[in-house]
C-alpha cells in the first residue's frame, strides 16, 4: 500500500488493527471552533477592546512630535480634561449643552410620541396605511445629503422668493428662526425607524385582547391607551434609551446643513465633537496647534461624556422597566 | 367581510392622523418632485424660474437638453483630494495621501466601500451567530453576554482612538482598512443570527457528518445557505446606510470619497457661484438606485422587525 487515505481506514476489515487517528472528534471540533470565531474575536479585540482603552489611555496623555521617533505620548494626568473643561464651560460653548437637551427633550416628549401615534395608524390598516409607511420609511432610504440640500434651498431661496423674508436657514438670520427650522428638519425625517419598530412590535399583540378589548365596549383610543401602549412598552424604553445615550452625539445635521461654518449659538454637543475630529490635521492632530482641538482632547470629552451618560442610561434603563405599566 | 369591515373603521382618531400622515406626505413627496425639477433647469433658469417647470427654450439656445446636467456628470463631477498624516506604529511616518476623483472614481469607491463593508458586516454576525449557536461550549456564552453588555454600554467620541489605531496600523485612507473595521458581530444582527441558527435542527448536522462531511462543510453548504434570505436582508440594511453616508469619507477615507461625500461638498456650495440645478443632478443619481433598490426589495427593506419585544 503506497498510502493510506481515510476511506482507506473507514473500510478497512473487522479484526484488523486500525491505525490510530490523529484527532479525535472533540478536538476536531474544538479547532474549528478556534479557528472560525478567531478573525472575529481578534477584531473585536482590537476595535472595540483596545479601542476603548486606548481612547481612555489617549485623554490621559500629551504627544510631542520627535523627528526620526514619531509621536511621543506622555502620561499629563487631568490635564487634558481641565483643559476640555474650561473650553466646553466657556461662556461661547456652554449654550451647546442646551441645545443638546433641548434636541433631546423634543425627540423624547415630541417625536417619539408622534411616531407611537402615526405607527397604531399603520397597524390598524387605517385608510392608506401602507402608503404611509412607505412615505415614512422613504427618507430613511435617500442619503442625508440629498434631503438636506432640498430642505435648504426650499426653506432659503424658495421661502425668500415667496415671503421676501431672510432665508429660514440664513447664517445671517436670528438663532431663534434657525434653531427651530433645524429642530423641525430633524423631526420630519426622523420618523421612518421607529415607525418601522414600533409597527412590528404593535404586529406581534395578541389579537385575542384586542378583540376582548372590543367587546368590553373601547374605542380606537382606548385601544391606544390600555392595550396598544403597554404592551409595547419594552420597544418604547428601547427608543428612550437608545436616544438618551445619543445626547451627546447626535450632531442634528448640522455639519451636514452648514459643514464648518454653522452658526455658533445653534452649535450641538454632538457637531462640536465632530467639528474637531473632521478638521484637526496632520501633526496637529495630536502635538501642535491649527485652533482645533487636539486627539487627546478629543478623547478626554469622549471618556466624560461616556463617565456621565453611561450611568444615567441605564439607570434610566432599570426605571423604566421596573415602573413600567402592566397590560392587566 | 368582517375583516374589512374592522380594516376600513373610519373614527375621528383616523381623520386627524390620516389627514396630518397625508400632509406629510406631501411634504416629503413635494420636496424630492421639486429637487428633480431644479435638476432639469439650466443653471440661470433656477434663479429666474424656482417653481416651475424646466424652460425648453433656454436649453435649445444653449445647445442642450433637459438631461444635460445628468450627462455632464459624468465629466463635470471631479475634484482633487489631499490628507496629510502621520502613520505607523510611534505615528512616525509623514504620509501625504492624493487623489483625483471623478464620477465613476466617486462611484467606484461608493460600491467598494458599500458592497465590501456591508458584506463583511453581515458575514461576521452569521458566523458567530452560527458558531455561537451550534457548539455550545461555555465560552459561546460569554461571547453572547459580551454582545448584549457591548450593546447596552455606549462609548462615546472613540472616533479619534480609532483612526489613530488604524493609522498605527497603516490602514487608514484604505477602502480594505474599512471592510476590516466592519468586520464586527457585536451587534444586534448577531441576535438575530443566533435566534435563527438555534431554530434550525442539528439533525442536517448529524446527517452530513455520517457522510463524511467535514465541519465546515457543513457550515459553508448546508447551515449558511439556509439563512441566505436573512444574510441578504441584513446585507441590503447595510448597503442601503453605508452607501447614503458620508461621515465615514469623511473620517476614515479621506481620499477615496464616495457619492455621498461629492453631494456634500458639490451641494454644500449654497453661494451666488454654485451651479445649483447640477448640485441637485448630482444629488438626484445618488438617490435614485437606493428608490430603485428601495422598490425592488422594499418588503425585505421594511420587513416585520421589532427590538425590546412585546408584553404577554
Amino acid at each position: 500500500m503506497d498510502s493510506l487515505n481515510v476511506s482507506d481506514l473507514n473500510t478497512a476489515p473487522s479484526g484488523e488493527v486500525k491505525p490510530k487517528k490523529v484527532l479525535n472528534e472533540k478536538t476536531k471540533r474544538i479547532i474549528f471552533y478556534i479557528l472560525m470565531i478567531s478573525p472575529f474575536l481578534a477584531q473585536a479585540a482590537i476595535f472595540y477592546i483596545y479601542v476603548n482603552f486606548s481612547n481612555v489611555m489617549l485623554a490621559f496623555s500629551k504627544y510631542t512630535y520627535v523627528p526620526g521617533v514619531g509621536s511621543v505620548g506622555k502620561f499629563s494626568w487631568f490635564e487634558n480634561f481641565e483643559e476640555v473643561l474650561t473650553i466646553l464651560f466657556s461662556q461661547k460653548n456652554v449654550h451647546m449643552f442646551s441645545v443638546s437637551f433641548l434636541m433631546y427633550a423634543i425627540i423624547a416628549f415630541v417625536a417619539t410620541p408622534v411616531s407611537i401615534i402615526f405607527s397604531f395608524y399603520v397597524y390598524k390598516k387605517f385608510p392608506l396605511s401602507e402608503f404611509f409607511r412607505i412615505i415614512l420609511f422613504f427618507p430613511q432610504i435617500i442619503s442625508t445629503v440629498v434631503m438636506t440640500m432640498t430642505f435648504r434651498y426650499l426653506v432659503n431661496d424658495v421661502y425668500t422668493f415667496l415671503s421676501g423674508a431672510k432665508g429660514l436657514l440664513d447664517k445671517m438670520n436670528e438663532t431663534s428662526i434657525i434653531l427651530p427650522t433645524l429642530i423641525f428638519y430633524n423631526l420630519w425625517m426622523g420618523f421612518g425607524a421607529n415607525i418601522l419598530l414600533a409597527s412590528g412590535a404593535m404586529s406581534g399583540i395578541n389579537e385575542s385582547i384586542v378583540e376582548s378589548c372590543h367587546l368590553d365596549g373601547c374605542n380606537t383610543v382606548q385601544e391606544f391607551i390600555y392595550i396598544t401602549l403597554p404592551s409595547i412598552y419594552p420597544t418604547i424604553v428601547t427608543f428612550v434609551v437608545i436616544d438618551l445615550a445619543a445626547v451627546f452625539s447626535n450632531q442634528m445635521n448640522l455639519y451636514t446643513f452648514f459643514q464648518i461654518d454653522a452658526p455658533q449659538d445653534i452649535w450641538s454637543v454632538g457637531y462640536y465633537i465632530y467639528l474637531q475630529t473632521a478638521k484637526s490635521q496632520g501633526l496637529a492632530e495630536y502635538g501642535g496647534s491649527n485652533g482645533y482641538l487636539l486627539y487627546p482632547q478629543i478623547s478626554a470629552i469622549g471618556v466624560m461624556i461616556t463617565l456621565v451618560v453611561l450611568p444615567v442610561t441605564l439607570t434610566v434603563r432599570r426605571l423604566l422597566e421596573k415602573f413600567g405599566p402592566s397590560v392587566n | 367581510m368582517k375583516n374589512r369591515e374592522k380594516k376600513f373603521k373610519i373614527n375621528i382618531y383616523a381623520i386627524v392622523v390620516g389627514l396630518i400622515l397625508a400632509i406629510y406626505a406631501i411634504s416629503v413627496i413635494g420636496s424630492l418632485l421639486w429637487g428633480v425639477l431644479t435638476s432639469l433647469k439650466y443653471r440661470t433658469d433656477f434663479m429666474d424660474n424656482l417653481l416651475g417647470l424646466p424652460n425648453m427654450e433656454i436649453w435649445e439656445k444653449k445647445g442642450g437638453n433637459i438631461f444635460t446636467n445628468y450627462t455632464s456628470l459624468f465629466s463635470a463631477l471631479e475634484k482633487d483630494f489631499e490628507k496629510t498624516f502621520h502613520q505607523g506604529w510611534n505615528l512616525d511616518i509623514p504620509t501625504v495621501n492624493k487623489s483625483h476623483v471623478d464620477f465613476f472614481g466617486f462611484t467606484l469607491n461608493t460600491l467598494l466601500y458599500a458592497g465590501g463593508s456591508a458584506f463583511f458586516g453581515a458575514l461576521a454576525p452569521c458566523i458567530m451567530g452560527y458558531m455561537c449557536s451550534k457548539f455550545k461550549y461555555k465560552f459561546s456564552g460569554i461571547i453572547y453576554g459580551f454582545v448584549l453588555l457591548k450593546m447596552v454600554m455606549p462609548m462615546i467620541g472613540n472616533t479619534t482612538a480609532v483612526i489613530t489605531l488604524m493609522r498605527r496600523f497603516c490602514i487608514y485612507d484604505t477602502i480594505w482598512g474599512m471592510w476590516i473595521k466592519n468586520l464586527t458581530f457585536e451587534n444586534t444582527y448577531f441576535l438575530i443570527f443566533y435566534a435563527f441558527f438555534s431554530g434550525v435542527s442539528d439533525t442536517y448536522a448529524e446527517a452530513a457528518q455520517l457522510d463524511g462531511a467535514s465541519y465546515f462543510r457543513v457550515m459553508f453548504t448546508i447551515y449558511i445557505p439556509l439563512a441566505i434570505k436573512t444574510f441578504s436582508t441584513i446585507f441590503l440594511l447595510q448597503f442601503v446606510a453605508m452607501y447614503n453616508d458620508y461621515n465615514t469619507s469623511l473620517l476614515y477615507i479621506p481620499t477615496h470619497p464616495t457619492l455621498a461625500y461629492a453631494v456634500l461638498i458639490f451641494g454644500g456650495q449654497h453661494n451666488s457661484g454654485a451651479n445649483v440645478p447640477f448640485n441637485f443632478a448630482a444629488a438626484m443619481a445618488l438617490a435614485m438606485p437606493m428608490v430603485i433598490v428601495f422598490v425592488i426589495f422594499k418588503n425585505k427593506l421594511m420587513g416585520n422587525i421589532s427590538v425590546g419585544g412585546v408584553k404577554e
